[in-house]
């Protein structure tokens, strides 16, 4: 769940910015890669 | 770091953005700092990774999200505002993370002329804690901080139970594991807890962005949803101002940051490129987790 609503919290802010024109004429684009681990604690 | 160490050896990122525990953050720092790409530190919450960036440090690394420490300072500067600084007692599991809770208060403490009135710490898998909390209870301080997680969290919670609590909580307490009949009973009225976030916030910023975090994922916000998504703000804030994707010019950007946040701040980075923004200020009442306030981290 964690890594999940990290990465949907970051996708919603690049959504909005692409929805007003993007940044520097072009699309914010993230490039997600994961760890294979689950931490206990942050 | 295998993963990062590609994406850095691929040079085609403008910037790299935690969602990481504190561990992983640190052990990416020097590699950002070696490749020169700015690093948006979102999820990880370790007081040493703002201690290690800006001034005498790592000038990639920004961070966005409290640390554990300035959580501690938002919380007690609640509690000393209201009068209920001055007689805390604190117990905490005997690990990094029971030690940066008692020195985080310790800390926040002193610089209001405050200290702990009492420390004790328990060994991780700690059976009975009856003794110890009964030794607290009989000094009758005013809160206790317990940081304890899992098991110990609800082993420690249903003893405090067991002897009839009598002393608020406060600290970071997990109100998330608390067994159902302990909260719904009212037994933990009172506790002070402090958070990065809460959904039920009442500003308009957020208002708009759990609605349409709902609208996507039928799931309101947690933490991280809002931790990610503001330092995803930040960072394309910082790209737009820097007015091209270079990364030197991003990192020059994101150090000028003035970004108005949902929680009613505006965030900016300090000599150690961590932002201080507001934090939520939780109390326990009817046996529900209600908004007290917030708190300038």
């Amino acid at each position: 769940m964690f890594g999940q609503h990290s990465r949907w919290g970051a996708e919603l802010a690049a959504a909005e910015a692409n929805a007003k024109g993007g940044v520097l004429g072009r699309k914010v684009e993230i490039d997600f890669r994961t760890i294979a681990a689950i931490p206990r604690k942050r | 770091m295998k993963s990062v160490t590609q994406m850095l050896a691929e040079k085609k990122y403008v910037a790299i953005f935690d969602g990481l525990c504190s561990s992983a953050a640190l052990a990416i720092m020097p590699l950002v700092e070696r490749a020169g790409i700015p690093f948006v530190v979102a999820n990880a919450s370790a007081t040493s990774i703002a201690e290690r960036s800006g001034v005498g440090g790592n000038k990639w690394t920004f961070k966005v999200n409290p640390t554990d420490a300035s959580m501690l300072d938002a919380l007690v500067g609640w509690l000393d505002k209201e009068g209920k600084a001055g007689n805390i007692a604190f117990l905490g599991e005997d690990s990094d993370f029971g030690r940066a809770g008692s020195t985080g208060l310790e800390n926040a403490l002193k610089k209001r002329n405050l200290k702990l009135a009492a420390v004790d710490f328990f060994q991780k898998g700690n059976a009975d804690f009856t003794p110890v909390l009964t030794k607290i209870k009989a000094r009758k301080p005013g809160l206790l901080a317990l940081y304890a997680v899992d098991a110990d969290f609800q082993n420690a919670i249903r003893q405090w139970y067991g002897l009839g609590g009598g002393v608020p909580l406060t600290g970071r307490v997990l109100v998330d594991q608390v067994p159902k009949e302990i909260m719904e009973s009212g037994f933990l009225d009172g506790t002070t807890s402090v958070q990065p976030y809460d959904p039920s916030v009442d500003t308009p910023g957020n208002k708009a962005f759990v609605e349409a975090f709902r609208k996507l994922h039928n799931v309101p916000p947690i933490l991280v949803s809002f931790e990610s998504y503001e330092a995803m703000k930040v960072l394309i804030d910082a790209i737009r101002r820097a007015g091209k994707a270079d990364p030197a010019a991003i990192r020059d950007a994101l150090a000028t940051t003035k970004m108005p946040s949902m929680l009613g701040t505006v965030i900016d980075f300090d000599d150690h490129n961590l932002a201080h923004n507001n934090a939520i200020i939780l109390t326990i009442k009817g046996g529900k987790v209600v908004v007290l306030g917030m708190s300038k981290t």
